[in-house]
């Protein structure tokens, strides 16, 4: 008989020592996965050979533990089952996504500020350069969560600080020598918060997040705040000291963090973190085009931030729903993965989750882009309808990142591309159209943009892809 | 496939025809990368050897890992970082043609109910099928996580059993795919033409193994040290992990095990205890030969004078397999009735069981031993520690055959050990062994001899002759001599039932019989 079997039969299950034995052992016997599990047990016990023999009769411990198998049955641990904290992951969920929302709002009061030619170009950069950047030291980030413990997660930082402080450098030295020293800090804070907002991800330090959202979110909220205005250069300061101040919080982070983080980022991921290069360019290149279509909008622009604030409706609206939707989802797929038998049914579960998210999405969108357009001013021309479209194509841009189970990796930059193809194509034939044609098309970008992200997590799930999101 | 690939910075070796026997030193995750036992018995034999010239292949976690040892003139390094990551977008594109049969095959073994007939002659022949794969350059892009996927939850699909009793679902089919993604990557690298290949382990080592065993028909040694399934079966089951997940991973080792045993022309036990247990495992009789751990007993010199404060030392990694926690409660045992006791612990922790150093210090702690117990940390001379105790305890649940039992006794100062492994192999009549995970017997077989300076010294004096006699390194080193010599000779013929037919898979061609 092979040892791997369960015995027939007990000779001594009657006896005082085996009852006591069994006692003892019961509950960790009965999870054993067979004859050589439990005879370690029992060893690991100081029950060995020599005690088996003394106190049990048994020749050895082998044998011991054959005759204990026949009476305790093997019984399998219930899977644990799993209670998702839906409150406090949403919270991360929607503070990440707010961090991105900031980002994109800084930048764009930074420029609104800068009342000087070329204060558009260096917004464009600062975008570019930081949504470039932010893709692949997110993934970093990313990795180094996953893989770093606690306490090496300081050690952890040490990759991305290094990446990051050479890279801040050099963009602000560059626009520093063409532009001046004013449009040099103006650029490279978007790219310093960037940076903060990831090393505080990878610390796990919501304080020290929250810390890094503070002073953009302020000076935002400032200056969005009807009767109180406040004049360009204190924007301008404000935003300025914000900068040196993230950058101050994380080096002394940094600085304050001990070890060396060994073997964490190797070559193989340095390599694979470059299509979220990539990534950050597609991500870049639909905020470029955001930014170059909405150059021309006089109504908008001439109503104030506050119109500006209404169309961006179908960004915040939609996001801020969405980014719950993200973890109901990923809750509903974490959870088929334990129950689900075959690679077809988890794939159901999948997709029957994506559908969900992405209708639920949409169909936010499209309705918070409804009232957006319905509450501008009668006579706004197709060009002015094209912003709440854009925020919307944005939102989906940034819930597209934390959908994905390799963050970053496709959706983000389809739905970036889409976007930014979709812009160009709705500004060049805006001037043929009709308000309500405009408005047609936009709602189709949109509608389009959507089902190729779909699209492309349908082809995950039947990739059983969306394995990753269970590990 | 390439030879010697790792990393792309070795040169092929020298073959067999060379004047010095050429000898693969496998092991995982030691030397010369960490410290430790198994460390120490391979410095021991590369330096104790210089007329063998040694390819040392490291199984180890990355490629960024440094050496902490520096090898000798007659020894190059191989290193295998099998847990490199290697990321979905990194991977080369991975379709249908790159399914293997054989992967398929060996998913099915191991998620299929436990058969009454050994399967691990099976097992090896799949083996051998992946390693014909891996030289036709089809292992690789196989082993990615999409395929893995799918070929477990195939398995999965197929195995009622592990789906009922286990629980089997896909999230264990993910981390299978995960985990075998990472440990068949062994069997990609030819190590080319070598006279014996030295596995110091039966855990990944004999994946390197079964695949110059089939590759090149090289002889096979394996070491065991502490025993690998015995550890992995402590670890998965302490673990807590699912169920379906473990048993797979369980049954992976153990037929690993298994068929190593099988295809190793000698199987070299450092203690009884461990043949017994490969033995128990499938391993045959005949091919077993002892060879005791060893050390050299001029690198020990015996103690001088003894402390004047009773003092009780304990050297190793703190880990929860040397079970601190029945040493320290055994220290509060002593501390009762020796107040002046002094328990120094000598070593440190892995990152990974800082929270088991934590639990031993808040344990101290609750039975307020804070004069008593001393975490000395590392040491850099092991024969140091022991010359500054009266005594030298061992409270560990698992154990092969302790070095720091023998660098005790060389020392001669007496061990009181847990009847675990080899231990009381090694310290015979020369200290007390007691029934492991009992604070009450360490405790009271330490104030035995704390109590009875007359009875340490005459234990003293029978240790260190123990050494002299029965563990001598120059022994050791003179039987694995003889060994390799043998082995690099015409090979034994080793057949391996398959279903239908017996496969010769030793029989060497005449042109590849070696030249004597």
């Amino acid at each position: 008989m092979s040892i791997r079997q369960r015995p027939p039969l007990a000779e001594h299950a009657d006896d005082e020592p085996f009852a006591a034995l069994l006692e003892r052992f019961g509950p960790e016997v009965r999870q054993a996965f067979d004859v050589f599990h439990i005879a370690l047990i029992f060893e690991a016990a100081g029950v060995n050979d020599r005690v088996a023999a003394e106190e049990y009769g048994t020749p050895d411990v082998v044998r011991l533990a054959t005759q204990v198998a026949e009476v305790a049955p093997y019984v399998p641990t219930v899977p644990h089952r799993h209670r998702p904290q839906l409150l406090r992951r949403a919270t991360d969920a929607v503070t990440r996504g707010t961090a991105f929302v900031l980002a994109g709002l800084m930048s764009m009061t930074s420029a609104a500020a800068v009342n000087r030619p070329g204060a558009n170009l260096v917004l464009l950069m600062s975008c570019l350069v930081a949504t470039t950047i932010m893709s692949p030291l997110s993934f970093m980030a990313h990795l180094l969560s996953i893989r770093a413990g606690a306490g090496n997660r300081r050690a952890a930082l040490g990759p991305i600080y290094r990446w990051g402080v050479l890279v801040t450098a050099a963009v602000g030295l560059a626009v520093a020598g063409t532009a001046g020293a004013g449009i040099a800090l103006l650029t490279v804070g978007p790219v310093l918060y960037a940076q903060a907002a990831v090393m505080a991800l990878v610390m796990q330090r919501p304080w020290l997040f929250a810390l890094t959202l503070a002073p953009g979110g302020i000076a935002s909220t400032l200056y969005l705040m009807p009767g109180l205005r406040l004049v360009d250069a204190d924007v301008a300061a404000i935003l300025s000291i914000a900068g040196i101040g993230t950058l101050a919080a994380t080096m002394l982070v940094r600085l304050s963090s001990r070890g060396r983080l060994r073997g964490w980022v190797g070559r193989l991921e340095r390599r694979a973190a470059m299509p979220f290069v990539g990534a950050g360019l597609a991500t870049s290149a639909f905020i470029g085009s955001f930014i170059v279509c909405c150059q021309g909008i006089k109504p908008l622009e001439s109503a104030g931030v506050h119109a500006w604030f209404v169309a961006a409706w179908p960004m915040f609206v939609p996001l801020g729903l969405a980014e719950m939707a993200v973890v109901i989802m990923r809750d509903q797929v974490h959870a088929a993965t334990r129950t689900a038998t075959s690679a077809a049914e988890l794939a159901q579960a999948v997709r029957r989750a994506g559908a969900w998210f992405w209708g639920a999405f949409t169909a936010v969108a499209l309705i918070a882009m409804a009232l957006s357009i319905a509450v501008q001013p009668i006579g706004s021309g197709g060009v002015t309808l094209l912003v709440p479209t854009a925020f919307a194509l944005l939102a989906l841009t940034l819930i597209a990142r934390l959908a994905d189970p390799d963050p970053y990796d496709q959706l983000a930059p389809l739905a970036s591309a889409c976007g930014a193809v979709g812009l160009m194509v709705v500004a060049m034939v805006d001037s043929h159209l009709s308000s309500l044609g405009s408005a047609a098309v936009m709602v189709g970008v949109l509608a389009a943009t959507a089902s190729a992200t779909w699209a492309v997590l349908w082809r995950r799930s039947k990739s059983l892809h969306a394995y990753r999101w269970s590990l | 496939m390439r030879v010697l690939s790792v990393g792309g910075q070795e040169e092929p070796p020298r073959g067999p025809a060379g004047p010095e026997p050429l000898v693969a030193l496998v092991n995982e995750g030691t030397y010369p990368f960490h410290a430790g036992g198994v460390s120490v018995w391979c410095d021991q034999l590369i330096r104790g050897l210089p007329d063998v010239q040694f390819l040392v292949v490291a199984i180890c976690l990355n490629h960024r890992e440094l050496p902490v040892r520096e090898l000798p003139p007659n020894a190059r390094l191989v290193s295998i970082p099998i847990w490199d990551q290697v990321l979905e977008s990194a991977e080369p594109r991975v379709g249908r043609r790159h399914r293997l049969p054989a992967l398929r095959s060996l998913a099915r073994l191991l998620t299929a109910e436990p058969a009454e007939v050994d399967e691990s002659e099976e097992f090896l022949s799949l083996i051998c099928e992946l390693v014909d794969a891996a030289d036709h350059g089809a292992l690789a892009p196989a082993l990615a996580f999409p395929l893995l996927c799918e070929v477990f939850a195939d398995a999965l699909a197929a195995s009622p059993w592990l789906q009922a009793t286990h629980h089997g679902s896909m999230l264990d089919v993910a981390r299978l795919a995960e985990n075998f993604i990472h440990i068949l990557r062994p069997l990609l690298f030819d190590l080319g033409p070598l006279d014996v290949v030295h596995l110091s382990s039966s855990g990944l080592p004999s994946l390197v193994g079964m695949s110059m065993w089939h590759r090149r028909r090289t002889p096979l040694v394996v070491t065991e040290h502490g025993l690998f399934l015995r550890e992995r079966y402590l670890d998965l089951g302490r673990a807590g992990g699912r169920p379906a997940e473990t048993q797979v991973m369980l049954r992976f080792y153990h037929l690993m095990v298994a068929g190593i045993y099988r295809a190793a022309s000698v199987i070299a036990p450092v203690s009884g205890y461990n043949q017994q247990w490969q033995e128990r495992v499938g391993a045959a009789p005949a091919n077993i030969r002892l060879i005791h751990s060893a050390v050299e007993p001029s690198d020990f010199p015996v103690r001088l004078n003894e402390p004047e404060r009773p003092s009780v030392g304990w050297l190793g990694r703190i880990d929860p397999i040397k079970d601190l926690h029945t040493l320290i409660k055994a220290a509060a045992v002593i501390r009762d009735e020796v107040p002046d006791v002094l328990v120094n612990l000598y070593g440190s922790a892995a990152p990974a069981q800082q929270g088991y150093l934590r639990s031993c210090h808040d344990l101290v702690d609750s039975l307020d031993l804070q004069e008593v117990v001393r975490f000395a940390g590392a040491v850099p001379s092991p024969a140091d520690a022991f010359h500054t105790n009266q005594i030298s305890a061992l409270s560990s649940i698992s154990e092969g055959f302790p070095y720091v039992v023998l660098e005790s006794m060389a020392c001669g100062v007496p061990v009181v050990g847990t009847d675990v492994g080899g231990v009381r192999e090694a310290i015979g009549d020369a200290g007390r062994c007691v029934r492991a995970n009992d604070p009450q017997a360490l405790g009271a077989a330490c104030l035995e001899l704390l109590g009875d300076p007359a009875l340490r010294r005459s234990l003293g004096r029978v240790g260190r002759q123990r050494v002299e006699n029965m563990f001598d390194l120059e022994t050791m080193l003179a039987t694995h001599r003889g060994l390799y010599a043998e082995l690099a000779g015409p090979f034994r013929s080793i057949s391996i039932q398959t279903p239908g037919q017996t496969i010769d898979l030793r029989e060497p061609a005449a042109d590849e019989v070696p030249t004597p």
